[in-house]
């Protein structure tokens, strides 16, 4: 009798999960995670920047364009002796606020953000327009070099150069990796214009593949 | 006919042995609230030994259908398959009804346990996504599903 009690409790739950499975209507609840945006940033001396990004800021499009120049002494004019250009803007790292570059240098930083492959983002410089004195005379701007560096870096990510009087790529910039660096730029001093006030304007690109 | 009740009862006892007492859920009657989720950079620069991740948050509403389970002491898990571009964590805050936690693709954890006094189990997650960037190319789907087994 004890036996044929506890057989019949057993059908019972079994029946009782037996019945369960068929009315389980399995489901899943989908959702679609899109994959991250591109993006792309690019400082070249001053910029924009709300705080630090360590201390939870932000950076956004504008600031003041940087001014480098020099003046060479006319005795000096075109002798081939290299004459120390100065630029001016901010000298500080978004990072941390670190005193990046030093006076006379030009910051430039930049990063490229993308979630696929292997592709790199080119750092472009074009100096096609020469400088010119506005009397139709002109300086080009493959007289004018540089050299990189960054207090406490151990490596640049850029190579020293020279303009050369079009399009060059300084450094393609790897997948999620942030660049930064110090201009200090020079004048060649190999050309004999006439005298007056040369002026042009050089346009960093950093472009997203 | 006593006979017969007999291998009946073994073959449905074998049938609940290879399931391992744990059975799909119905939440057929769940919602995403809002569309697809967009993912965001963890941080807005990249640094070097820094991981590259991104993070998205959506809603859900989740609606358990339990009433097969009423009077049971069970236990209900959450679970997500493993999936070719994780990992992915994925962490969440509920209502008060269900249990908050965290998971990764690939696992189940326990997300209610106790007696079903009721039809249904209602509520609504705040589920937040973390995934690797460096994996994440394309938009995917995460299908999430519950388990339910009785203690």
């Amino acid at each position: 009798m004890f036996q044929s009690n506890n057989t019949s409790r057993k059908i019972s739950k079994s029946l009782l999960l037996t019945t369960m499975m068929l009315a389980t209507d399995s489901h899943a609840f989908i959702v679609t995670i899109n994959s991250g945006p591109r993006a792309v940033y690019l400082r070249v001396g001053d910029g924009v920047a709300t705080g630090t990004y360590s201390g939870g800021g932000t950076v956004a499009s504008g600031g003041a364009i940087s001014l480098v120049q020099v003046s060479v002494p006319a005795a000096q004019v075109g002798n081939g002796t290299v004459q120390p250009m100065s630029g001016n803007g901010r000298l500080t790292s978004d990072w941390d606020n670190y005193a990046f570059c030093n006076a006379g240098q030009v910051y430039i930083g930049g990063f490229y953000r993308n979630t696929s492959g292997t592709a790199t983002a080119p750092l472009q410089v074009n100096t096609v327009t020469p400088l010119n004195n506005g009397s139709g005379n002109t300086i080009p701007f493959s007289q004018i070099s540089w050299t990189m560096s960054g207090n406490g870096d151990t490596s640049n990510p850029i190579a020293n150069g020279s303009f050369n009087d079009g399009t060059q790529t300084l450094v393609n910039i790897s997948l999620n990796q942030w660049v930064e660096s110090c201009f200090t730029f020079n004048y060649k001093n190999q050309t004999t214009p006439p005298a007056g006030t040369y002026t042009g304007r050089v346009i960093y690109t950093l472009t997203a593949p | 006919m006593n006979r017969y009740l007999a291998i009946l009862l073994c073959a449905s006892l074998s049938q609940h042995t290879a399931y391992a007492k744990t059975y799909p859920l119905d939440d057929s009657q769940s919602q995403i609230l809002g569309g697809s989720v967009p993912m965001q950079w963890e941080h807005f620069f990249p640094r070097r030994g820094q991981p590259n991740r991104l993070i998205g948050q959506f809603r859900v509403l989740v609606h358990l259908n339990v009433t097969a389970w009423q009077g049971h002491t069970v236990r209900i898990y959450q679970k997500l398959p493993s999936m070719s571009t994780g990992p992915f964590q994925i962490t969440w805050q509920s209502q008060g009804k269900l249990l908050n936690g965290t998971m990764h693709d690939g696992e189940r954890v326990i997300i209610w346990q106790g007696r079903i006094d009721r039809a249904s189990i209602e509520d609504t997650l705040q589920m937040q996504v973390v995934a690797d960037g460096n994996q994440l190319s394309r938009a995917q789907q995460m299908e999430f599903s519950y388990e339910i087994e009785a203690e």
